[in-house]
This record gives structure tokens, C-alpha cells and sequence, in this order.
């Protein structure tokens, strides 16, 4: 992982509580890759935004709804409800905790979950992130597990795309 | 080479991460032309087999037409890139710029003048690739497919640096799409206005946001 976005991890579970990492964070936490200076994660409660402004964060004026920039600088995009349809409840349950030194850990979305949210999100990027993911991890992926959230075709599609990229 | 407007048919497959001979197929006269249309982009570098009967496609096969010529240069080295590692982390980056002499390009090049993308590999033009990969091999690195140093010839035009590392990063595509965006947004000027990318709007909204993100980011780290 990147080693600033750790420690911007590190301390926005600490601020927070209960969160997930589901962007470059996760990808990077899957397969070492490129990542933005920007921060997604999900939150099991709606947002609080009293407490989001007691702790020193400050809304992203250019975005809608869940965009912020945290004390430090670094902007972090909340979901509360799904992304790219799973379900928040689902990633929460399914998170994978990440040691990160002594003592320290953050969780970040399942590989399963995080495979089918850059499938269905089909952007250039997220094309670029899913080919990474499934060329170094494509053979850990629980398909059972996938099952929970993903349809048949999808699933269809995307063993397809493991089995021909697999190294 | 030349690109011949037979081959843009292949940009209404649309963007997936791989697809399968039948894909192309269905939008081609016939399996025969499929074939021919395939191994020309394989040819040009849009296009690489991964398994029998699949392949993947670079995005910058999706940019206008008349893009491809300036972007053939990139595409060609690229299909000749030859990767190298020793450690596989950014110590090989660290002991590879010692030892290459080149122009740095992609993921780092980007990095440098845009710090807007964490790089990942690290590309360089070099002179004559034989003579480069032996010093590479003399300080104990091998040849894979998985090394982070990435050595390409030069091919092509060098004139302007930037004009260079931008086409580079148009024609890898993927995420260096997003260091093409933000080299456009910061260094403008120093593009050729008649040779230009083109980028979907949310792509340029999301380069857009975390410059200004960076940019406040830094403004708060000097006020502590």
C-alpha cells in the first residue's frame, strides 16, 4: 500500500470507527498498483456530519452528498448505502482486516466484493484496476462467496475474464 | 506502419477487460475479417492475445482515428518493452536509474510533473535495448513479465518531452489515461493544441477535483 494513504487510513479508522476501505486502498492492499491521493471508504451508520465537523473535516464544496476532506488534507468519499450495488451491510460483513505495524490495523473490502464493484463500475480506470486484480488474484477469488452478490451472468463473465488472464 | 480506417470498425466492441474472438467477430463482415482486423491491432500494438482465442485491448485504441498516427511511436515501443526485476519493489527503480541513461516516461515521468499518480513502473528509452537489458542483468536483474523496470526502444519523434511522455501515457491507456488528463490540465502550454487526447468528463472532473484536493493539501501542510 501507499505508505502517506496507510497512515491516512490508519488514523480516519481511528476517528471514525467502524470502516471500510474499498478504493485504490483495497486494490493495493490486493495487488501493489497505482493509486490516487483520494480516500473511499464505507461507513455502517449514516453519516454524521456534526461529528465529521467536531473532528476537523471539512465538506468537499465541489462534490454532492459524501465527498470530504479530512484534517489532513486528503479528500474521502463516504458511502453509506452500496457500491456499484452491494450493499454497505454486505462489505461490513465481508471486510478483511489489514495488519499495518504494531498494533494497527484498518479493514478493506473483500477481494470478491471489490472484483464485481470495478466490473460493474466499466470505467477506463476501473477496467485497468479489475485486469490488475485478476491477473495477480484472479485464483483466490471465492466464487461461492461472490455467489451472495454477484448474478450468474456476472459470474459467468467474470470467471471467463479470470481464467484468461490468470498467470 | 499504416493504420488503415478499416481498423476503427474494432472501436464499437466498446471497453471491457477482455474479450473473446466472437466479440469481434459480431461486429466484422465475417470470422476471417475478425482475424485480419485483429492481427493488424496486434500489429500496431492496440491489441495483445492473452489466451488462445482471447485478447485485451489498450483504451487508446479508443481515442479518434486520426489520433493513431501520433500515437503509433508510444504503441510500438510499448509492444517492445522488455521488463525487469530483482527485488520486484522500488528498489529496483532506485538501482535501474543509476544504471540507464534515457528519457523516463510514464507512470514516473507523470509522477514527477504532475505528483498526481503513485508510479508503479518504471519505463525508459533507451539507445540501444541489448546494451541496456546486459547492465541490467549484470547488476542481477532478470527478464519476466512481472519486473517494475520497463526498457523500450525509441522510436519516433523526441522533440518535445512532455508532448512525448502525454502521447506515452494516451497510448498505454488505462490509468495513465488520468496522468494524459493531468498533464493537459498543468502543462497546457506545452502541448501541441493539434495533437490532443480525448478524455470522458468524468475522468477530467475526477483528475480535476484531486489536483485542487493536492494543491489544498500542500497549502495545509505549509500552514502547519
Amino acid at each position: 500500500m501507499t505508505p502517506n494513504l496507510e497512515q491516512e487510513a490508519i488514523k480516519i479508522t481511528y476517528e471514525i470507527g467502524r470502516v471500510v476501505f474499498v478504493g485504490a486502498l483495497a486494490v493495493n492492499h490486493y495487488s501493489s498498483y497505482r493509486t490516487t491521493k483520494d480516500i473511499d471508504l464505507v461507513i455502517a451508520s449514516p453519516l454524521d456530519e456534526q461529528k465529521l465537523v467536531r473532528l476537523g473535516y471539512t465538506r468537499w464544496s465541489e462534490s454532492k452528498g459524501g465527498s470530504w476532506l479530512s484534517p489532513r488534507g486528503i479528500k474521502v468519499d463516504f458511502y453509506t448505502r452500496d457500491v456499484g450495488r452491494i450493499p454497505v451491510t454486505w462489505i461490513l460483513d465481508h471486510a478483511v482486516q489489514v495488519k499495518l505495524g504494531k498494533n494497527r490495523e484498518i479493514r478493506v473490502i473483500c477481494l470478491e466484493g471489490l472484483v464485481l464493484a470495478k466490473h460493474r463500475a466499466g470505467r477506463t480506470t476501473d477496467i485497468a484496476d479489475l485486469r490488475q486484480l485478476l491477473t495477480h488474484r484472479g485464483g483466490s477469488i471465492d466464487w461461492n462467496l461472490m455467489a451472495e452478490i454477484a448474478e450468474a451472468l456476472e459470474i459467468a463473465e467474470l470467471q471467463k475474464v479470470s481464467r484468461a488472464l490468470a498467470r | 506502419m499504416m493504420l488503415g480506417p478499416e481498423l476503427a470498425i474494432a472501436q464499437t466492441i466498446g471497453e471491457k477487460s477482455v474479450y473473446h474472438m466472437n466479440d469481434l467477430s459480431k461486429i466484422t463482415e465475417s470470422r476471417a475479417t475478425a482475424y485480419r482486423i485483429l492481427s493488424r491491432l496486434r500489429e500496431a500494438g492496440f491489441a495483445e492475445q492473452v489466451r488462445e482465442g482471447y485478447f485485451t485491448l489498450r483504451s487508446s485504441l479508443f481515442q479518434p482515428f486520426y489520433l493513431w498516427s501520433s500515437l503509433l511511436p508510444s504503441l510500438q515501443a510499448l509492444k517492445q518493452a522488455r521488463f525487469f526485476g530483482l527485488s520486484y519493489n522500488e528498489n529496483d527503480v532506485r538501482l535501474a536509474r543509476q544504471v540507464l541513461k534515457g528519457m523516463v516516461t510514464l507512470d514516473y515521468r507523470a509522477y514527477e510533473i504532475t505528483q498526481f499518480q503513485s508510479p508503479h513502473l518504471f519505463s525508459i528509452y533507451v539507445d540501444k535495448p541489448d546494451k541496456a537489458a546486459n547492465m541490467l542483468k549484470e547488476c542481477k536483474f532478470s527478464e519476466g513479465t512481472k519486473g517494475r523496470v520497463v526498457i523500450m526502444p525509441q522510436t519516433g519523434e523526441f522533440g518535445s518531452e512532455i508532448q512525448r511522455v502525454y502521447l506515452d501515457c494516451i497510448a498505454y491507456g488505462g490509468r495513465s489515461l488520468l496522468d494524459a488528463i493531468a498533464i493537459e490540465i498543468l502543462h497546457n502550454e506545452d502541448l501541441d493544441h493539434n495533437i490532443r487526447g480525448t478524455f470522458k468528463a468524468e475522468d477530467v472532473l475526477k483528475v480535476r477535483e484531486e489536483l485542487d484536493a493536492q494543491s489544498r493539501t500542500r497549502s495545509h501542510q505549509d500552514n502547519l
